[in-house]
């Protein structure tokens, strides 16, 4: 199954190209530090894509942190774990940050027009009809 | 915070605990984490913008299930990358590709009885309410019993499949008008559970066997 999983994520991705919902996590986190948030979490991203794209649900959780993580493993994005100090203060638990780096700018810098529509088609998908 | 809202956390809580057992610790604690904030996050923001509860539970319970193949399939990136396995769940994780997906699949059924269960009971469906709570109920007890199943089959390989046959045959019965989807899967997770407890039996008797001068497998 993971060979089988590994191989299809092969077969279906072309060498430096990003997926649909990393092109929409890159653009959200950009869109985010235009209006001063330079670091975001998983729910802010989620929910900054449903407004954006006007999709119906926030980004499944499966999905969003498994793009999130590969994307970080990629070197597209940078996070670290806030302060447990600081969550323990606000008492919520702690979240992890995410930052666009400079070779995730370039990597959407890369990306035609055709396939950025692909993305806001991808979670336009579940925008109501 | 209302009842079915504390329920669709709890299921989140156990599926994400389910899809990460066997991995690293650390890999196992940050997903979890990451999770667990997103929960407190999206469970704020709902209450901050005025959302009914349901609302807010039925966005969890949607983004839970789209989500979970994406859970599986970085579980296995992730064990493809550590090749590191718990005792638990040594026999089912050997690299054999058919091993893995019954392993999932099976995973899938039981989450889908929780779920399905959860979504009848807090009222999905059109119908009186101590009838939809009992079905929801019923659908959500046969998917416990599969993961129980799962979990104790290790130690006692008979009562294991025994559990997990229960939950996949009780829950397919229970789903019968959904198509021949769950009767088809439950019979594939029937035999996987039977092929899974006779390997951790031959497995213990291997174990607690006399010494025969052969190296253990």
């Amino acid at each position: 199954m993971d060979r089988y999983l590994l191989i299809m994520r092969d077969v279906r991705r072309k060498k430096g190209t990003l997926l649909p919902i990393e092109v929409s996590i890159l653009i959200a986190g950009l869109e985010l530090r235009a209006r001063g948030s330079k670091q975001f979490h998983g729910f802010r991203v989620a929910k900054e894509i449903k407004g954006r794209d006007e999709a119906k649900r926030l980004t499944a959780y499966g999905t969003l942190y498994r793009a999130l993580d590969r994307m970080a493993k990629a070197g597209l994005l940078a996070s670290e774990w806030e302060d447990p100090l600081l969550a323990a203060h606000d008492g919520r638990p702690r979240r992890r940050h995410y930052e666009v780096t400079a070779a995730g700018e370039a990597a959407l810098a890369q990306v035609p027009e055709d396939t950025r529509q692909a993305a806001l088609d991808f979670t336009k998908g579940l925008a109501p009809s | 915070m209302n009842v079915g809202s504390r329920s669709a956390r709890g299921l989140i809580r156990s599926w994400t605990n389910l899809y990460t057992t066997g991995l690293p610790k650390q890999l196992q604690t940050e997903r979890l984490n990451e999770v667990e904030s997103d929960l407190w996050d999206q469970q704020l923001d709902d209450s901050l913008n005025g959302l009914a509860p349901e609302a807010t539970t039925s966005e969890m319970l949607g983004r839970l299930v789209a989500g979970m193949l994406a859970d599986l399939a970085w579980r296995f990136e992730q064990q493809h990358q550590s090749r590191r396995s718990s005792n638990m769940l040594a026999v089912i994780q050997q690299n054999t590709w058919k091993r893995n997906g019954l392993w999932a699949l099976s995973l899938v059924l039981a989450a889908f009885f929780l779920v399905t269960g959860v979504a009848m009971a807090i009222g999905m469906e059109e119908s009186s309410l101590a009838g939809k709570i009992a079905y929801g109920s019923g659908v959500f007890a046969f998917g416990v019993l599969i993961l129980v199943g799962f979990a104790v089959t290790a130690r006692r390989p008979v009562t294991g499949a025994v559990l997990l046959a229960v939950g996949a045959v009780g829950g397919a019965v229970m789903m019968w008008w959904f198509l021949l989807i769950p009767p088809v899967v439950a019979l594939v997770v029937i035999a996987f559970g039977i092929h899974r407890a006779r390997g951790f039996r031959k497995q213990a008797r291997s174990d607690t066997g006399p010494p025969t001068g052969t190296a253990a497998a």
